[in-house]
């Protein structure tokens, strides 16, 4: 079996593409680009599978009645929950202490590709890179209306009445719950691992070489690790399609809030066809041309946004009401986590949800955190992936959040109302727009709202690119503008078809037992950093020597 | 001295359509938000087609940049 090569992916168009052997020498491929090229590199076992998938959903869609359509994904999905929900409340509790253990422990140390590797991206770019790619446009559709969903229906660890000013803290909190540091620590369960073993072990960048310790490098083309790829692509596409759609509504939903306008099928379509160029145009211009320089131009702003709402928003009152519930998120952190194992319909369906949305962006999400992370020690990563983009998500949701309660609840304005007529994605825009510079807000949100689901859906072309590409491969231009032209379709396709809630739940389907994997992975990576490091020593010795970034 | 095109990578004439219609198109968006008269009377489709051109003709300029532009400024 031909020792596997390691993409590195810093650069874009396959026919520059710079590879790295297991010693780390550059390696030119030969590829000339084109279909036939697309063909030959692909891997057929993944993505026929994949394909096959899809279309059968699709057909099944077309072919069950509403009823149906109605009852049975949901239907699986929930008795998925109902049977595995405590499984994965625990799971995520175990993936935060996985990423303490990194950060506090020897482990955190050991440098991905060896002592001597140094850091292909600088660590703004490497962190904008994985904050954007992460969360996609979830983070400006949920900060306005998420929280005034607990408003006006308090979870059941706040005590008060609901839609008063009395909810607000414990109403921020269970945001905070959901988008914070359990959110992120599934990442980097999965992308640590891959990480390691790609960079530290020679195995091929993908989502199956998390079953390295157990099957085996050599085995890694097994139909198990084909089934796990599978799974990865059909997730990713699943959860990114879903958000095309969601935004695209949002967007849609702006327009006609803002300018009164109404907007029809062809206008949903021309949306979404020119969020798919450009996402896809990103994918193949590689990391360090288009999604770096997308991520890091979302980034800063996402930064203006957030400053220029603490700024001229009630800030005191964000001050305050986003302190309180920072901390009591952060001591009451273990009860939340474990609150759930009690049941109770609540946590089935906002926790529990959530945290199988997460694993099911996971394989993606961590996938990438490892393809940028070579160089960087493991604790840099667990850092990265856990505190430094969980503290920017909750400063957003501190601001914005907070933002909406104190308008809600002082009466400035009644975003509610204009929630209950256009529905919740249109919260965001009777916000921004009731503050000083509301015109210049809305501006900025619009534009974010786009820069958000490109620098996720550039990303997940790239990676679905990779799993679907033969494992010593890397994908060409070919297969970037394939994968990306058929999740901008698929996008279409769910808004079009109102198939967003099925696809989304076959997707948190085929992302649940990514929970499990990810614990496969964690597992695994612990058996084998005792066992061994790179040089064959101990790896607590190798780890004690090592150094961070 | 360079000219500000030149400096800011806008070196072939593709790259330059590319800016100057993220300028107008911005330009244009900025407007219908902040005079409600001009964005009332522009159509959905007619949005949705301003703010794609400005922000796709944007980032793709950005992505087709090349490095050694970047890395010279």
């Amino acid at each position: 079996m031909p020792y596997p090569v390691v993409w590195q992916m810093d650069v874009a168009p396959s026919h520059m593409m710079c590879w790295r052997g297991p010693t780390g020498e550059t390696m030119t491929p030969d590829i000339s680009g084109g279909v036939d090229n697309f063909v030959t590199e692909m891997d057929r076992a993944v993505t026929g599978a994949t394909l096959g998938t899809l279309a059968l959903f699709v057909a099944l869609w077309l072919v069950m009645t509403e009823t149906m359509r109605e009852g049975v994904i949901p239907g699986v999905r929930t008795t998925m929950l109902d049977i595995l929900g405590p499984v994965f409340l625990t799971l995520m509790v175990g993936f935060v202490l996985f990423a303490a253990v990194i950060i506090i422990g020897p482990w955190g140390g050991i440098r991905l590709g060896g002592p001597e590797a140094s850091p292909t991206y600088s660590y703004p770019a490497y962190f904008a890179m994985f904050f954007s790619a992460g969360i996609a446009a979830g983070i400006v559709f949920w900060a306005p209306s998420e929280v005034l969903f607990h408003l006006t229906s308090p979870p059941p660890f706040v005590a008060a009445e609901a839609g008063t000013a009395a909810v607000a803290d414990g109403a921020l909190r269970a945001v905070f719950f959901h988008w914070g540091v359990s959110a992120w620590a599934a990442y980097v369960a999965i992308g640590i691992p891959i990480g390691y073993y790609a960079y530290n072990r020679g195995a091929p960048l993908r989502v199956s070489t998390l079953l390295l310790p157990f099957v085996g490098n050599e085995n890694l083309s097994h139909p198990l690790a084909k089934i796990v790829d599978v799974l990865a692509v059909f997730a990713t596409i699943g959860g990114l399609s879903t958000s095309v759609g969601f935004v695209s509504n949002q967007f849609l939903s702006g327009v006609q809030y803002q300018w009164g306008a109404q907007t029809t099928g062809l206008d949903t379509f021309l949306l979404v066809a020119g969020l798919t160029v450009i996402f896809t145009v990103s994918a193949v211009t590689g990391v360090k041309r288009g999604i770096r320089r997308i991520a890091g131009v979302n980034a800063a702003l996402f930064l203006a946004m957030a400053l220029l709402t603490l700024l001229l928003g009630p800030t005191a009152y964000i001050l305050t009401n986003g302190s309180a519930a920072l901390v009591g998120y952060l001591v009451s952190f273990v009860q939340l986590s474990f609150a759930g194992l009690g049941g109770g319909s609540w946590f089935d369906s906002w926790t529990l949800f959530y945290w199988v949305w997460w694993f099911s962006w996971a394989p993606f999400a961590g996938l990438f955190l490892a393809a940028i992370s070579r160089g960087r020690t493991l604790r840099t990563v667990a850092a990265t992936g856990v505190f430094a983009t969980a503290g920017a998500t909750l400063a957003w949701f501190g601001i914005v959040s907070s933002t909406a309660l104190q308008l809600q609840t002082s009466g400035t304005a009644d975003i509610l109302a204009v929630v209950n007529d256009g529905g919740y994605a249109v919260a965001g825009f009777p916000l921004f727009g009731s503050l000083p510079l509301g015109e210049l807000l809305l501006f900025l949100f619009m534009a974010l709202i786009i820069t958000w689901i490109i620098t996720s859906a550039d990303t997940s072309t790239l990676t679905v690119a990779i799993l679907t590409t033969e494992p010593s491969t890397a994908p060409g231009t070919g297969s970037r503008l394939f994968w990306g032209l058929l999740q901008g379709g698929v996008g279409f396709g769910i808004v079009i078809l109102g198939a967003g809630q099925g696809l989304q739940s076959a997707a948190v389907i085929t992302g649940g037992p990514f929970g499990l994997i990810g614990l496969v992975g964690i597992v695994g990576l612990a058996v084998e950093l005792y066992r061994t490091d790179t040089d064959g020593q101990s790896i607590a010795a190798s780890a004690f020597g090592g150094s961070d970034d | 001295m360079t000219d500000p095109l030149t400096a800011i990578g806008a070196t072939t004439a593709s790259r330059q359509v590319l800016l100057l219609t993220c300028l107008l198109a911005g330009v244009v968006l900025l407007l219908a938000f902040l005079v409600p008269a001009l964005g009332t009377a522009l159509s959905a489709r007619l949005i949705v087609l301003t703010a794609i051109a400005f922000i796709g003709s944007g980032l793709s300029y950005l992505s087709l940049l090349p490095i050694a532009a970047e890395q010279a400024a």
